[in-house]
Parts: structure tokens; C-alpha cells; sequence
């Protein structure tokens, strides 16, 4: 059998050029092996076919070596530090130069499941448990680290307001003040 | 190192009106140049349109010669093993086979262990770079020029 190379101008051109398919990294030398007996000039039908299928062989042999994945892969990744900065606070650092020789290296890794524990100043989920920690403070006198006050805003009120309703021998305009205080607060 | 087995060999082909094709052949001294091959078969083809009615469709020059010696290979060579060199020039590519690969070449750390040629070592990347300097003078298959880049080991050198 003898292959007809068909070239970009004889068919309609697509959007996306190309593929991705996932390779067993152990099976490419046997891909390429398999490659290269298409090489022969007997497989084509022409010279020029046989010039183009040989060099369109070899470029996806190449690519084979290349990892054509990893730039999507490093996206994704950065992707993922970018959202776990945000919402975790955790702060990643980068050596090396990006190439071959001297490639980056992130750190910390970046964890197999998200982190439970809580967010790190700052960030998202830090700023929203904060948030939580003095509601709790200010409603139910719950103490935390960063809001250590014990006292129950409700009660402080409550005693302000006994405390107003028991004076008798004020001054009658600060009385009349304290009395509108207190219906405000009731 | 040419030893007594150097011969240039001339093979040239006939053809008659069917398109048939045969061939005969001339065996030449390997000290004759290129020149002096051309004149002779020249006349040797002038020779023959005075006896043959074919005619002449193409001719190969063919110098053959072994290396001296009784020095055998390692006994980890393996012709079945290959290294592909992939060139690259941006557009073009193309691939040199290497039969007997030496597998400590490869890499052996990494996604690509033991699959690709280790292009970080310095002893390897000095063979690539000399490579890469001679495939200036060489050309693919078809008579072009080759592609100027090797793809190795993710490298481009």
C-alpha cells in the first residue's frame, strides 16, 4: 500500500490544527520506531509526497520528546497557586531559570487535596473567619486570640438601660436625655 | 582507513521503450578521483550507444571500503537499539538515526528516563554541538539543505 500525502490546500482547514492525545511515555520509542518505517520512499507515491510525509513524521516525532503538555500542565499549576494565594494565603516561591538545564522549582508543593486548616493572613478565607470570630465576639462574648473582650454587647446594653432607669435625682434635662437614650436602646 | 576491499563501483542503467531497466557496472581503483571516474564512464557510455539500442537513464557512483582490524564491539551493542536525532529549523524537520544507542546516554531522572538522550550532561551536548556543526555540509534525501536545529533531551542545540 502506498500513501497519498494530502497537503493543507486539499482539504478545509479546521480551527484547532491540532490535538492532544496522552502517550505512555515508555511506548515513544517504539512509536518512533514505527515512524520511521514510514519514512521509506515506498510508502509514497511520489517524491514530493514522500520529502513532505518525511518531514511531517519527523516533526511529530519530535514533539514526542518534547512534552506538549507541560505548558498546559504549568498553567493549570499556576492557576491553582493563584487561587491558593488567594483564598489560602499561601505564599509560593520559585528557583531555577525555567530552562532544561536550570528548570523552576515551586515551593511549597502544592498539596494532593486542599488544606483544611485555617487561611493565613492575608487572604480570603482568613479575612472571612476574622469576620466570624468578632461577630461572635461582639454578640456572644465568645474570646478569640484577636478579640479577647468578654463582654456581651446585648448585656452592656441591658445594664445601661437599668442603670439610666434607676436615677431619680439628676438634673431633669439630663434626665430627659438619659430617658431618651433609653428608649432608643430598649 | 581504506584497506586492499576499496573499489568505486559504477553502476549504470538502461532502458528500452517498454520503461525496462538494466544495469551494468564498472569497477574503479578508490584512488581515482571523481573526475577522472566521470571521464572514463563517459567514454564507456559513448562505447556503448555504438552497441546497445537502450538508453542511458541514470548512473551511480558507489565507493565502498572497510576498516582495517579485528577490534569488535562492546558487548552491550545492540544494532536493534537506535538514537533519532530530530533537526529542527522551524518549519523543516527531519531525523538522523544512529544505530547501537548507548543507553548511559539517556536521562535518568525525570518524566523522560531512559527515553531521551541526556542533552544536561556536558560529554553529550559536545556530541550534539559537533553534530549540529557537520550537518551544515549535508543534505536530506531529496538534495535540500538540512534543518539547523536539534531537538534533543527538550533541548534545542
Amino acid at each position: 500500500m502506498r500513501a497519498q500525502l494530502y497537503i493543507p490546500r486539499d482539504v478545509p482547514l479546521t480551527l484547532i490544527r491540532s490535538e492532544l492525545v496522552e502517550i505512555d511515555v515508555e511506548s515513544i520509542p517504539f512509536l518512533l520506531g514505527a515512524l520511521r518505517t514510514k519514512e521509506l520512499r515506498s510508502h509514497w507515491t511520489s517524491n514530493e509526497d514522500a520529502k513532505r510525509g518525511r518531514q511531517m513524521l519527523a516533526k511529530e516525532g519530535a514533539q514526542m520528546l518534547l512534552g506538549a503538555a507541560d505548558r498546559i500542565v504549568e498553567a493549570i499549576d499556576r492557576l491553582y497557586r493563584l487561587t491558593d494565594s488567594i483564598h489560602n494565603g499561601t505564599v509560593y516561591a520559585v528557583d531555577g531559570e525555567g530552562t532544561d538545564l536550570d528548570p523552576y522549582v515551586y515551593y511549597p508543593p502544592m498539596p494532593l487535596v486542599p488544606a483544611t486548616e485555617s487561611g493565613a493572613e492575608p487572604s480570603v478565607k482568613f479575612s472571612l473567619e476574622k469576620a466570624l470570630r468578632l461577630q461572635d465576639n461582639l454578640v456572644n462574648a465568645t474570646t478569640y486570640d484577636d478579640a479577647p473582650d468578654d463582654r456581651n454587647v446585648r448585656q452592656q446594653l441591658a445594664d445601661l438601660i437599668a442603670a439610666i432607669e434607676g436615677q431619680t435625682n439628676l438634673d431633669p434635662q439630663i434626665l430627659a436625655a438619659l430617658e431618651d437614650v433609653r428608649e432608643a436602646l430598649a | 582507513m581504506l584497506t586492499a576491499h576499496a573499489r568505486a563501483f559504477v553502476s549504470i542503467a538502461f532502458e528500452d521503450r517498454e520503461g525496462n531497466r538494466r544495469n551494468t557496472s564498472l569497477t574503479f581503483p578508490f584512488s581515482l578521483s571523481e573526475a577522472q571516474i566521470h571521464t572514463y564512464m563517459d567514454l564507456w557510455i559513448d562505447r556503448i550507444r555504438g552497441i546497445s539500442n537502450a538508453e542511458i537513464r541514470h548512473y551511480i557512483i558507489t565507493h565502498t571500503f572497510e576498516e582495517e582490524g579485528e577490534s569488535t564491539a562492546d558487548i552491550d551493542t545492540d544494532l536493534y537499539s537506535y538514537f533519532a536525532l530530530y533537526l529542527s529549523n522551524g518549519s523543516d524537520y527531519d531525523c538522523i538515526w544512529i544505530p547501537g544507542a548507548k543507553r548511559e546516554l539517556l536521562e535518568t531522572e525525570g518524566q523522560y528516563a531512559g527515553v531521551r538522550l541526556d542533552a544536561a550532561r556536558p560529554d553529550v551536548a559536545a556530541i550534539l554541538l559537533g553534530l549540529a556543526d557537520i550537518t551544515a555540509f549535508i543534505v536530506t534525501p531529496e538534495g535540500d539543505p538540512f534543518p539547523s536545529t536539534f531537538v534533543v533531551g527538550g533541548l534545542a542545540v
